[in-house]
């Protein structure tokens, strides 16, 4: 089972929402951590999910974007638990105890460890129905304890600036590989994202487009493709710089039509050549959505 | 204690803006630092008043050369009905500090004595290509370098010891064709679609991916002087200030209405706060209050 970790920005719910009649609840389980004070396009984008079948982890306890300044959130998210399964986002021990605050067992909620795990965590984790771990950021030893472990990871090799990007870069072998811990109940990633949050950034002086493919002749790794447009110098035009990138992945998938999935996300991208450049926050969008739908059909396949 | 330094940063965005939103922490802190010169009471305007002029005194920013520039140049030689500031306008890979638009445009870069003149050229020959008059703003011990390194149609002011502007030699008119890339990379869409439309009396509607290109290749093919007009009428508009407001400001505060992008309901709010009435009692109480936070 695939768990893409999305935040729960305007583009990226829109996205799962597009996605939920595309995408099976057999094969994937998004894991949206809210970052918005008005939770109206949360809770739409759950119901468009439960109406695939498919049931979320919602993060309970959010501590960024509208909600890093305040001390501790805890959500009161409509539809309860027949609708999402509440997901904690535990830095120690002590964070579960938030779990019956809001009235949920462990036993029916995940946990997304965020910081380090010790023995008296792992004890305690033994209930939970899923406990997702970054698997740079936990001993062997402790992960080997736990159950209903998911993997994931902080793939995207994210630029300061986008004129950084070289052609391709290797994103993650995770998901040929999570299957060899018996423990493991399926894996995570950020998609074309990182887990650093940042709210919507400066002018960009080049855009990029991110595409992500299987490399099969590399063990089914996954890479991503990086479109980058001209480089004036300056923030100006960027409709024109989103066209000349765009011309640069259609050029390249031309000459290469088996490295993409021909995914909704990646139909909806190309089909805006000759249209109007719809801005950032929908290309984003595109790529949120073909990444997701690669992963899918890597995973029905394997 | 703050230094001088210190309080200069009572003139930014930052601090502005909290004083707009009723925080005084701040600029308690400053009015400790001049609490020899404040009346027993005294307004929040008084505290920007008096730390402007030690600014003046002992420690000229780039933001009081701003300032000097504005009130001088702009309410002293223009009028706001038909003259307009750029503030931080991006020439090139440069932003220039102060530009003054009338019937021309005028660049003003500001070399405090704590700047540095590194880029000084790189700047000058960005905004020769796209402005009327440059003139180079600086204190006395620039003064000597700058009239000798740059090129003769780049005008100097100097700006006195007594805070006047003390012209050394005047800007030339610029009759180099305006560099039609680096104009259209300095403005908004709305802006180089309207300067366009007046001069090439076409009707401008191309998508958005396309009407960057289309507008630059329609521009390369006028007349720089007709350009040149079109610019400074297109500006004038678009980024006309705020006559009132900024009028409301103490005199020190000048710049920083124009250059600094406060809301509206900020705009309103300061302009309030700026005639609150302290007494230096509360800057003991703070100060009090300061240091009983660090136990």
């Amino acid at each position: 089972m695939y768990y893409p970790i999305l935040r729960g920005k305007q583009f990226e719910l829109i996205a799962l929402r597009e996605l939920a009649e595309n995408i099976s609840p057999e094969l994937v389980c998004p894991v949206i951590e809210p970052v918005r004070g008005n939770l109206i396009p949360l809770h739409k984008t759950i119901e468009a999910l439960n109406k695939s079948g498919i049931k979320p982890l919602v993060i309970v306890n959010p501590n960024i974007g509208d909600f890093s300044k305040s001390e501790k959130v805890l959500l009161e998210i409509s539809g309860q638990s027949e609708s999402f399964r509440p997901c904690i986002k535990a830095k120690s021990v002590e964070d579960l105890s938030l779990l019956s605050e809001l009235g949920f067992a462990l036993s029916e909620s995940a946990v997304l460890i965020d910081g380090g795990i010790d023995k008296s965590f792992v004890d305690k984790l033994g209930p939970a129905s899923c406990v997702l771990v970054n698997k740079e950021k936990i001993h062997p030893g402790a992960l080997s304890l736990l159950k209903n472990v998911v993997l994931f990871g902080d793939f995207f090799d994210k630029k300061i600036r986008n004129a950084d990007y070289e052609d391709k870069s290797f994103y993650s072998s995770l998901h040929t590989e999570w299957k060899s811990y018996s423990n493991a109940i399926g894996f995570g990633d950020y998609t074309i994202l990182s887990e650093e949050y940042s709210e919507a950034g400066g002018p960009a002086y080049v855009v990029t487009i991110h595409l992500s493919y299987i490399n099969s002749a590399e063990f089914d790794a996954m890479y991503v493709r990086h479109f980058s447009s001209f480089n004036d110098d300056s923030p100006a035009n960027p409709g024109g710089k989103f066209k000349s990138a765009l011309e640069k992945l259609w050029d390249f998938s031309v000459s290469n039509p088996e490295v993409f999935n021909k995914t909704q996300g990646f139909q909806e991208l190309v089909s805006l050549r000759d249209n109007p450049f719809p801005g950032l926050g929908q290309v984003k969008k595109y790529s949120i959505k073909h990444h997701i739908e690669t992963t899918c059909n890597f995973v029905r396949g394997a | 204690m703050l230094t001088t330094r210190d309080a200069a940063r009572l003139f930014s965005s930052k601090r502005l803006t909290e004083i707009a939103s009723g925080n005084f922490d701040f600029l308690l802190e400053v009015a400790a630092h001049y609490e020899e010169e404040l009346e027993e009471e005294f307004t929040v305007a008084d505290v920007f008043e008096c730390s402007y002029s030690a600014l003046s005194k002992e420690y000229r920013t780039e933001y009081f050369f701003k300032n000097i520039v504005a009130e001088r140049l702009l309410l002293g030689r223009h009028s706001l009905n038909t003259a307009t500031v750029l503030p931080e306008f991006r020439v090139g890979r440069s932003k220039a500090d102060c530009v003054i638009l009338n019937g021309s445009s005028t660049c003003y870069e500001i070399k405090s004595d704590f700047d540095n003149l590194d880029r000084l050229p790189e700047q000058l020959a960005s905004y020769k290509k796209l402005f009327d008059k440059v003139y180079v703003v600086v204190g006395q011990s620039h003064l000597s370098k700058v009239l000798n390194s740059c090129e003769h149609d780049v005008g100097i002011l100097e700006l006195t010891p007594r805070k006047n502007l003390r012209l050394i030699r005047e800007a030339v008119i610029s009759k180099e064709p305006v560099d039609i890339s680096i104009l259209m990379r300095s403005l908004r869409v709305h802006e180089y679609k309207e300067i366009v439309t007046a001069v090439s009396h076409q009707n401008i509607d191309y998508p958005n991916t396309e009407i960057f290109s289309a507008c630059e290749s329609i521009l390369q093919k006028i007349p720089s002087p007709d350009v040149r007009r079109a610019f400074c009428a297109t500006l004038k508009k678009t980024r006309k200030i705020e006559k009132e407001f900024i009028l409301s400001l103490p005199r020190s505060l000048l710049m920083a209405g124009i250059g600094f992008k406060l809301r509206a309901t900020h705009r309103r709010s300061l302009s309030n706060n700026l005639n609150r009435i302290f007494s230096k009692d509360a800057i003991c109480i703070t100060q009090y209050c300061g240091a009983s936070s660090l136990n």
